[in-house]
């Protein structure tokens, strides 16, 4: 996707947590709908365009745009899990350029926690990585880890310290689900789950919905919000299990970043705030890597030194993520959230001050997918 | 889980590994237009997108590319160590790692051997070949 900054978020919202707890996934879903909607200053009835992901119905805009009574002309549903919502911004950026829908909705809700995994997606791994003893998903991150540590001489608290980054922003947050002060050494006693990934290591599992509304700048124009504009945006997948990863320590944001900041004119150095999918500690070192923010093997290093962390260079993960803030089975479109209320500068959390443009990365699978998606307020190039 | 009726129940494409398996093979593939090693279930080739693949039977040797541990069972301190392992002849494979307690290190050494699921069929697992890291 090119450049055109006249396709804009106009409103947001989410609920997560105790918000979100013991309510159907359609109720969730009209219930942040409709204050998404109200934050756009847009009425349902001209949401012509529906983007929707679920691990509730493998028809997921048929049943969102029933549930919330409206007949899209313009639709994806398209689930390269986690990630699919940041692609669901460029896919409706493309859908809004071209005229195919004026008002796009993009949608998430799950009630993964209140089910206790009864929902959860349903995806059988390769027989061999299931007859070995692998859990899925986790054994398969927690494989890239070690690969990780002993490529790069890295040890457990490099990748504690993700998890400690996460929690100074959630610490913050009146929504985030986890909110008690959280030391490296607390990660590191916590309970190994699949050597070298610990409990601490890993997201939450919580309930949780989110809506985004994105139309064209002309339309916008008179709308309650400032609008933030998308700037750019890139995609790719390389594998569906880690059976065929063609690299352990390279994942797709190594193209999409690249790409998304080309689309976007803008440099990785001009960038004032990061959200990058956390489902494991180790995701986000990976990434850091592969988008050019730290060199190869130092992310946990860069991580330490307080970079990521409230007051550091980069910030990154500033609700807290999916490892302190809520983790409802598909992130992405909780990253997308956040990133625009850091643009809009009215995070309930801490706010990055002056923050104009925003990097947002998603991943899907064990690492099989990535999108990119910039966002900015200002005319930046 | 009841592994040799999770795979009994395969596709017969699926199953043919553990078939070869139950013979003391561990089956791999082999591009017949270019020439490279896959992983048994692999389809077209990764290296030049040919569907012509035929079977055939890996040394058995290789390395640990990658690894992890979880527990047996929930209730038990005991370990299962699970590894991705490279063979020599070029492609990855995953599988449980039998005979060691003491975590393993990228690039040991290790061999396939068989465990009965089955009458007709086997899993591969790997053991450590003691002095022979590379």
């Amino acid at each position: 996707m090119t450049k055109d900054s006249s396709v804009v978020i106009a409103g947001v919202a989410d609920l997560v947590g105790k918000a979100a707890a013991n309510q159907s996934p359609d109720a969730l879903m009209v219930r942040v709908a409709t204050r998404a909607l109200e934050d756009a200053g847009i009425d349902l009835k001209d949401v012509d365009g529906v983007f929707c992901a679920s691990p509730h119905d493998n028809m997921p805009t048929l049943r969102a745009a029933s549930v919330l009574g409206i007949a899209p002309r313009y639709f994806d549903g398209t689930s390269i899990g986690g990630a699919s919502y940041e692609s669901f911004v460029t896919h409706a950026a493309l859908a809004l350029q071209a005229g195919a829908c004026d008002v796009a909705l993009i949608l998430y809700s799950s009630a993964q926690r209140s089910a206790r995994g009864k929902f959860s997606t349903r995806s059988a791994p390769p027989v061999a990585e299931a007859v070995s003893g692998m859990l899925y998903p986790v054994s398969s991150f927690a494989m890239m880890a070690s690969r990780y540590m002993e490529t790069y001489g890295s040890g457990p608290d490099d990748l504690a310290a993700v998890a400690v980054s996460a929690r100074e922003w959630a610490r913050h947050h009146p929504a985030a689900t986890s909110r008690d002060p959280l030391s490296i050494e607390d990660v590191l006693s916590s309970r190994m789950v699949s050597e070298p990934l610990r409990k601490l290591d890993c997201c939450l599992v919580t309930d949780g919905a989110g809506a985004v509304v994105m139309t064209r700048a002309d339309r916008a124009q008179d709308l309650p919000r400032r609008p933030v504009k998308v700037l750019g945006g890139a995609e790719g997948h390389t594998h569906r299990f880690i059976s065929d990863m063609p690299d352990l320590l390279t994942t797709a944001a190594s193209t999409t970043v690249p790409d998304a900041l080309r689309a976007a004119k803008i440099g990785l150095e001009e960038i004032d705030v990061f959200q990058v999918y956390d489902a494991f500690t180790i995701d986000v070192l990976l990434i850091l890597e592969d988008m050019g923010l730290c060199s190869r093997g130092e992310a946990g290093a860069f991580v330490k030194s307080g970079a990521t962390s409230p007051g550091g260079a980069a910030p990154l993960n500033t609700n807290g993520g999916g490892l302190s803030y809520a983790h409802p089975g598909m992130n992405g479109i909780f990253l997308l959230i956040e990133a625009v209320r850091q643009l809009r500068q009215d995070s309930p959390g801490l706010v990055v001050e002056g923050a104009e443009t925003a990097l947002v990365h998603g991943l899907g699978g064990p690492l099989s997918s990535g999108s990119t998606v910039v966002l900015g307020v200002e005319d930046v190039s | 889980m009841n592994i040799g009726q999770l795979i009994s129940d395969l596709f017969p494409d699926e199953r043919l590994p553990y078939e070869w398996a139950a013979q003391g093979q561990l089956m791999v593939k082999v591009c017949s237009d270019c020439g490279s090693y896959l992983p048994p279930h692999r389809l077209i080739c990764t290296g030049c997108h040919s569907a012509e693949l035929t079977p055939t039977n890996a040394s058995g040797r290789g390395k640990i590319h990658a690894h992890t541990a979880v527990r047996a069972d929930r209730h038990s301190p005991e370990l299962t160590r699970i590894a991705m392992i490279e063979l020599e002849e070029g492609p990855r494979v995953i599988g449980r790692l039998i005979g060691t307690e003491a975590k393993p290190s990228i690039g040991d050494a290790v061999v396939a051997t068989f465990e009965a699921v089955a009458d007709d069929l086997a899993v591969p697992v790997f053991t450590i070949r003691s002095n022979e890291t590379s």
